[in-house]
């Protein structure tokens, strides 16, 4: 018979498929015989045509094979499989134990990394309006460089709100570390002051109180936390608190806490914008000013808007609003969306270039990586089994599992494991999370109501158990029985080949993650070891956030402190030490090019500064008491001097807006003031008394002890400025704050890289181990013919010294690499 | 009488597979029927009986050869079990008994 007469073959096969096996061989034998018989009478064609008429017309119930006949009852064989599986794990109790602790560990870490990632990703998504609220940004180039600043001016607001329709809603919001007092009681508590439209903006739930928010000017409304902490159980509507010691405020509202995850975390009080104006004299002289830049500016747009058409329309808004001459600067309004602002927090050169969405990728494959490296570990440690388990297949196989069966078996087994892991693991996490919040500064609970998390962890579950268990399940099912029935199992080199490469594979990555961490904890190493320009210890500053405070003559407080022995220098500034002063542009001098606007960082001090805080002098002077027109003097930094290139800086003149010149006395030390990373802005020092100074800055004596001279300190300001709490910062803690990001960064990825690398040795030790146990004849036979230890040991080990050798090799151009790019 | 009853087309299966006596197996009793009765039966339509037939207990089978043209499948012999045999007669006897009791006037009526 040529293969040209031969029944098609698709409908055969269908029938053989669905033909109940019993009967299948002469009804097909039938079907062949007919088909042949109509060949020779009707012509190959007809014949065909027949025979898939005749194969659809045997679809009857009679023999078609019941549905039962595919598995032998499958649910009796699951509980075959797990009784099996769980002998296999009490027999090899080491390898099981190897197996489930990396698995664990793995788990853990999967784990923390996912809640970590969707607490991320799900940062401000409790507010309703989440898709059409943003923030006002703007760029400004100066000196060639382009920056962004997340404030506007104050008619902004207005403006956007009355004229562009597109804006449904705006709020100017500044927010402030104020004093809330209650008679005996007082607290500092971070608020904000905010247009009326905020709550209903950021869908805020009042608990108690007025609906219709904000309206009055002494009007303020309070978290629940908060108003539970100043009030106790009473009601608090309707009662008056006192802000920063001044005002007295009626309480309008209580409203539910913002959650953890939200930018307004912690805000325990607003309070009107109107009262802010009220207060404050900069604020109202500057209501109407497109040129003052100071506040932050938020916007709710119709639902489901057009980000940058509407973007574009206000893009140059600033164009007809300020003068010629301040356009220099090429101001830019940027709309800024609520997705964005956590995860895509950073600009450069006015572009929105990433930010915390770059750790959120980082660790997210951090996490599939060391999930892996535990994957593969099973995976080893399975194959290098199979020789122990070679004998059991094969007498399945002969008694007659079928491949399928077996594959099951496997998978099962894995599965087991697998869920053991993730029970231990699971209880690993719970005990893991409060340290890995403390770590992470982030308030995550384990979402157990949440349908979605069990749906996650079962589908973590079985995809895991699915990568472990695949390739020893369907490697070793594959396996000859007639080959694992013979007395000396036959060395599969098919085997040993992909398991070095795992090893290779999994020691490269984790290697890779050490050396990264390394590096993360050079860099921070590096830039805090830069000069910080001063001596930061022993030195606080607290900020007069009270009228007493406020209304402090500087001399007498002065006196009074260098009075109490303790205090070696005391002095005010503008702006906290630990942060950069005001950023302002209108200066001038010899030489100057005139079409470039650059941004000096502008701190006006008393005169005492700089002998407090113990900047270094390069040449010139201090400021100093002796001479009474220090007024009309500045001191500027290095990098300031190398701006105006004056061939001598002292005695030189720089010219500001106001008309008035100063003659430059002194040449300082950069000092870092704001962000260490950065290079050091140009800065200048005045004596500015007009100019509000809302700091204290105290150095206490080195010789003296601190805790002490700090208790001593404390009671004379309780004395100056009563019923306020002595609110007061270390110099050194806050400087240190500004690595807590970075440090962070470190410490995370430390713990990451300690698990991939317990994880990678914990495979390795299991594999050696087994294929020491296996060699143990071939080692007695060398030490008895004098084999030293060291030469077992280079016997044992060699291989995989060779393994983790050539993962080094290949881990560190990975990782110079990608550190390469994260740090560019 | 009997709670075996037999449809036309067991029945006609059944007396095929006896005229065949060792001869019957699918595509020869097909054959047969067709030859017999000009009607076209399709395998399917045939082996389902057949099984029915055979698990009543009416036929009994067994392997035979295999042919070249059967693509190498052994053929299915059916013989009709004692059983089967008796069954076939009281079929038979029942139908008799019909024809025995129709009155002669029945059919000799003339338009």
């Amino acid at each position: 018979m040529s293969s040209k007469t031969r029944p098609p073959k698709l409908p055969l096969h269908f029938f053989q498929w669905f033909c109940r096996p019993e009967i299948a061989e002469d009804i097909e034998g039938d079907l062949v015989e007919r088909f042949n018989q109509n060949n020779e009478k009707f012509g190959l064609r007809k014949a065909r045509r027949i025979f898939i008429w005749q194969v659809l017309l045997l679809l009857r119930p009679g023999i078609i094979r019941s549905l039962k006949i595919f598995d032998l009852n499958p649910n009796y064989m699951i509980v075959q499989y797990l009784k099996i599986s769980w002998r296999g794990i009490k027999k090899n109790t080491v390898f099981s134990l190897i197996n489930i602790g990396g698995l664990m560990a793995g788990m853990t870490v999967s784990i923390l990394i996912a809640l970590w990632v969707w607490d991320e990703l799900s940062f401000n998504k409790t507010f309703k309006n989440y898709e059409n609220i943003g923030q006002l940004f703007q760029n400004r180039t100066f000196d060639g460089s382009t920056g962004t600043y997340a404030i506007v001016p104050q008619p902004m607001s207005q403006e956007l709100r009355e004229n562009y329709p597109d804006f449904q809603a705006t709020c100017l919001a500044v927010t402030q570390n104020q004093i809330l007092s209650r008679d005996d009681l007082a607290i500092s508590a971070k608020g904000m002051y905010v247009e009326p439209s905020f709550p209903e903006m950021f869908s805020m739930e009042i608990i108690k109180g007025k609906p219709e928010l904000l309206q009055g000017v002494h009007e303020i409304m309070l978290s629940e936390s908060e108003a539970k902490a100043l009030f106790g159980g009473d009601s608090p509507i309707g009662k008056t608190i006192k802000l920063a010691n001044r005002s007295e405020m009626e309480i309008s509202a209580v409203y539910r806490d913002f959650a953890a995850n939200t930018t307004f975390n912690k805000v325990a009080y607003l309070a009107p914008w109107s009262y802010y104006r009220s207060i404050n004299e900069f604020v109202r002289n500057t209501q109407d000013s497109w040129g003052s830049n100071d506040y932050q500016c938020y916007v709710q747009l119709s639902p489901d808007p057009d980000w940058s058409g509407i973007n574009h329309k206000v893009k140059d808004i600033f164009y007809a609003k300020i003068s010629e001459d301040e356009t220099i600067s090429k101001p830019e309004l940027i709309l800024h969306p609520m997705s964005k602002w956590h995860l895509y927090n950073t600009f450069k050169d006015g572009v929105n270039t990433g930010g915390t969405i770059d750790l959120v990728w980082l660790f997210g494959i951090i996490g599939v990586f060391v999930m892996v490296l535990a994957c593969i570990n099973f995976m080893n440690l399975s194959t290098v089994q199979s020789e122990k388990r070679s004998k059991e297949i094969g007498v399945r196989k002969a008694i007659g599992s079928p491949k399928r069966q077996l594959v099951y078996q496997f998978l099962c087994e894995s599965f087991l494991i697998t869920f053991l892991a993730f029970i231990l693991a699971s209880l690993l996490v719970t005990i893991m999370l409060s340290p890995f919040n403390d770590l992470t500064g982030k308030e995550i609970t384990l979402p157990l109501q949440n349908g979605l998390f069990w749906f996650a962890s079962a589908v973590f579950i079985l995809l895991t158990s699915l990568l472990a268990g695949s390739y020893p399940a369907f490697y070793l099912s594959e396996i000859k029985a007639i080959n694992n029935l013979k007395k000396a199992p036959k060395r599969r080199h098919s085997s040993i080949l992909p398991r070095k490469v795992l090893v290779v594979l999994q020691f490269t990555i984790s290697i890779t993650l050490i050396i990264g961490t390394l590096i993360i904890y050079q860099q921070i190493q590096f830039i805090k070891n830069r000069p910080v320009g001063y001596d930061n210890t022993g030195l606080i500053y607290l900020e007069k956030n009270t009228p007493a405070l406020q209304n402090l003559d500087h001399d007498i407080l002065r006196n009074q402190l260098l009075a109490t022995g303790v205090v070696q220098n005391v002095s005010e500034s503008a702006n906290p030490i630990t942060s950069a002063g005001f950023l302002q542009t209108d200066f001038d001098w010899e030489g100057k090019n005139p079409s470039n606007i650059v941004l000096i960082n502008t701190r006006y001090v008393t005169s005492e500064f700089g002998r407090t805080i113990g900047f270094q002098l390069l040449s010139g002077r201090d400021f100093s008491e002796e001479f009474g027109t220090d007024q009309e003097a500045v001191v500027i930094n290095e990098t300031a001097a190398r701006l105006l290139s004056f061939d001598h800086p002292v005695g030189s003149i720089i010219k500001r807006s106001n008309n008035k010149s100063y003659q430059i006395i002194g040449v300082v030390k950069d000092v870092i003031d704001a962000s260490p990373y950065q290079t050091t802005l140009p800065s200048m020092y005045f004596i500015d008394y007009t100019m509000n100074r809302n700091f204290i800055n105290i150095k206490i004596k080195p010789e003296a002890s601190t805790g002490q001279s700090i208790n001593q300190v404390k009671e004379l300001f309780s004395i100056l400025n009563p019923s306020s709490p002595f609110d007061f910062t270390f110099v050194d803690e806050a400087f240190a704050e500004k690595f807590a990001d970075e440090e962070r960064i470190g410490k995370l990825s430390l713990l990451f890289s300690v698990f991939a690398i317990f994880i990678s040795l914990l495979g390795l030790f299991g594999l050696a181990s087994f294929i020491a146990e296996r060699r143990t004849k071939e080692i007695s036979v060398r030490k008895v013919l004098g084999a030293t230890v060291l030469d077992i040991w280079s016997l044992l080990s060699g291989e995989f010294i060779l393994l983790v050798l050539i993962s080094i090799i290949i881990a560190f151009p990975i990782a110079w690499f990608y550190m390469r790019s994260w740090f560019a | 009488m009997s709670k075996h009853h037999l449809g036309e087309f067991e029945e006609v299966v059944m007396l095929t597979v006896a005229i065949l006596y060792g001869e019957a197996y699918g595509i020869a009793i097909l054959d047969e029927i067709e030859r017999r009765l000009e009607r076209n039966v399709s395998i399917g339509a045939l082996q389902t009986v057949l099984r029915r037939l055979e698990k009543k207990g009416f036929l009994i089978s067994e392997f035979g050869e295999a042919t070249p043209e059967r693509g190498g499948k052994r053929k299915r012999y059916f013989t009709v079990t004692k059983y089967g045999q008796k069954i076939l007669q009281d079929t038979k006897d029942l139908r008799q008994d019909l024809w025995n009791t129709i009155p002669r006037i029945a059919f000799d009526f003339k338009y």
